[in-house]
């Protein structure tokens, strides 16, 4: 039985039509594939792009664009712009003096507490922070919390601690007429105090006074009585401004 | 994705056996095209490594098998007696072999893998159950029960034998 039964199936096989029908179907269903394979990885390769772009950007974003600012004005007047990150984006010396004292720091990519460290630890700075100069940090941020962490972090630098600094926090929107004005954040609301008693000074006046020159004056004025409501230095910029004063005693308001 | 000389090297190969799997399955050739084509294109996709020529011949058994199931049950066609298909495939054939495929085709459906394993590929019961996915005691009973059957119908001493 085995041989009949093998025998009848030996007499079956596949046609060469069908082998070829098959083989060129396979063919096709490869070359197919093929196809799909390549334009799927084309568009898993455009997609991989546009996450790195997106990605890229996100970061430059994060990393690159200012969303606050800390003034260092004593004489010297510097500006310091703050990422998301805290860490120092740009620092832009707004006189003569700022330009010196720039000259031999780098502070880009720092966190903006040790960047403060770096500037008012400095040597050039020293001969500035003599006598009754006043030191002074004027922040600005779009967010109140972040105001508030930078004027709590600031108060901890040796810088400021150690040379009874003044922190101020004014209005964002006044670093744009600041910088218009060509004048730091910090010197620009030390302007705005002052014009209120003397509506004769000009902001290239206060370009070329060092901020104790400007407290000094303000301080005058208060004491002369010409203006006995007054706010603080930095109450003409922010009306909730705060401003806080550490050691030395160089109170404003 | 295997090569493309691997593909039509067991299609030279396996055709033939695959054909006649379709035999006892399907209806038509134009049934028969479209499972070649299903089956050859799992081996081009399949990834797996065949230790030697038999695992891969078993693979190819078992997915004709399955193949030709699948493709009656997908377009809802009773696995009726390939008749046409024989009639196709035996158009040169003398009465004799025809007379014993006939046979074989008219067995219960679950009878003609294990009668064509046995018989044609000459697998014992044990290879035939792995195949199959089913017992050995079960493969020996289909074996005994066809053979009864096919010697009904076809007459003959040679179907008394032992058991494989």
């Amino acid at each position: 039985m085995t041989n009949r039964i093998h025998d009848a199936f030996d007499q079956i096989h596949a046609s060469s039509e069908l082998k070829s029908s098959v083989m060129h179907a396979m063919q096709l269903e490869r070359e197919r594939r093929m196809v799909s394979v390549i334009t799927r990885r084309k568009a898993l390769l455009v997609l991989c792009s546009i996450f790195v772009l997106v990605i890229g950007a996100l970061g430059y974003d994060m990393v690159q664009t200012p969303v606050s600012y800390v003034s260092i004005d004593v004489n010297p007047s510097i500006e310091l712009a703050l990422n998301r990150l805290d860490r120092v984006v740009s620092a832009t010396a707004y006189n003569e003096d700022g330009n010196v004292l720039l000259k031999d720091i780098s502070v880009n990519g720092k966190p903006y507490k040790a960047a403060i460290d770096l500037i008012v630890e400095s040597k050039p700075m020293q001969p500035y922070l003599s006598g009754n100069a006043v030191l002074s940090f004027t922040i600005a941020s779009a967010s109140q919390e972040k105001e508030a962490a930078l004027l709590k972090g600031i108060e901890s630098c040796a810088g400021c601690k150690n040379h009874g600094g003044e922190s101020y926090r004014t209005d964002i929107g006044a670093v744009d007429e600041a910088h218009q004005k060509g004048l730091s954040l910090g010197k620009y609301a030390a302007y705005l105090t002052l014009v209120q008693y003397d509506d004769t000074v000009t902001t290239q006046d206060c370009q070329s006074m060092s901020m104790s020159e400007i407290h000094d004056r303000i301080q005058a004025h208060q004491n002369d009585g010409e203006h006995e409501s007054g706010n603080g230095l930095m109450d003409s910029c922010e009306p909730e401004a705060t401003h806080q004063q550490h050691g030395n005693g160089h109170q404003s308001s | 994705m295997r090569s493309e000389y691997e593909v039509n090297n067991a299609i030279e190969q396996y055709a033939d056996m695959i054909q006649r799997i379709c035999l006892y399955h399907l209806k038509n050739s134009t049934d028969t095209e479209d499972v070649f084509q299903n089956i050859f294109l799992k081996y081009m996709l399949y990834d797996g490594n065949f230790v030697d020529k038999e695992h891969e011949k078993a693979w190819f058994i078992r997915v004709s098998i399955n193949a030709c199931k699948d493709f009656l049950k997908s377009i809802l066609r009773h696995p009726a007696i390939s008749m046409e298909l024989l009639a196709e495939q035996t158009i040169e054939m003398d009465l004799h072999h025809f007379e014993i495929l006939e046979a074989v085709l008219n067995l219960p459906k679950k009878y003609r893998d294990v009668v064509y394993l046995h018989y044609y590929e000459g697998y014992p019961a044990t290879t035939i159950a792995q195949i199959l996915m089913t017992k050995e005691n079960t493969v020996y009973s289909i074996l005994c029960r066809a053979r009864g059957m096919l010697k009904k119908k076809l007459g003959g001493d040679d179907f008394d034998e032992s058991n494989p």
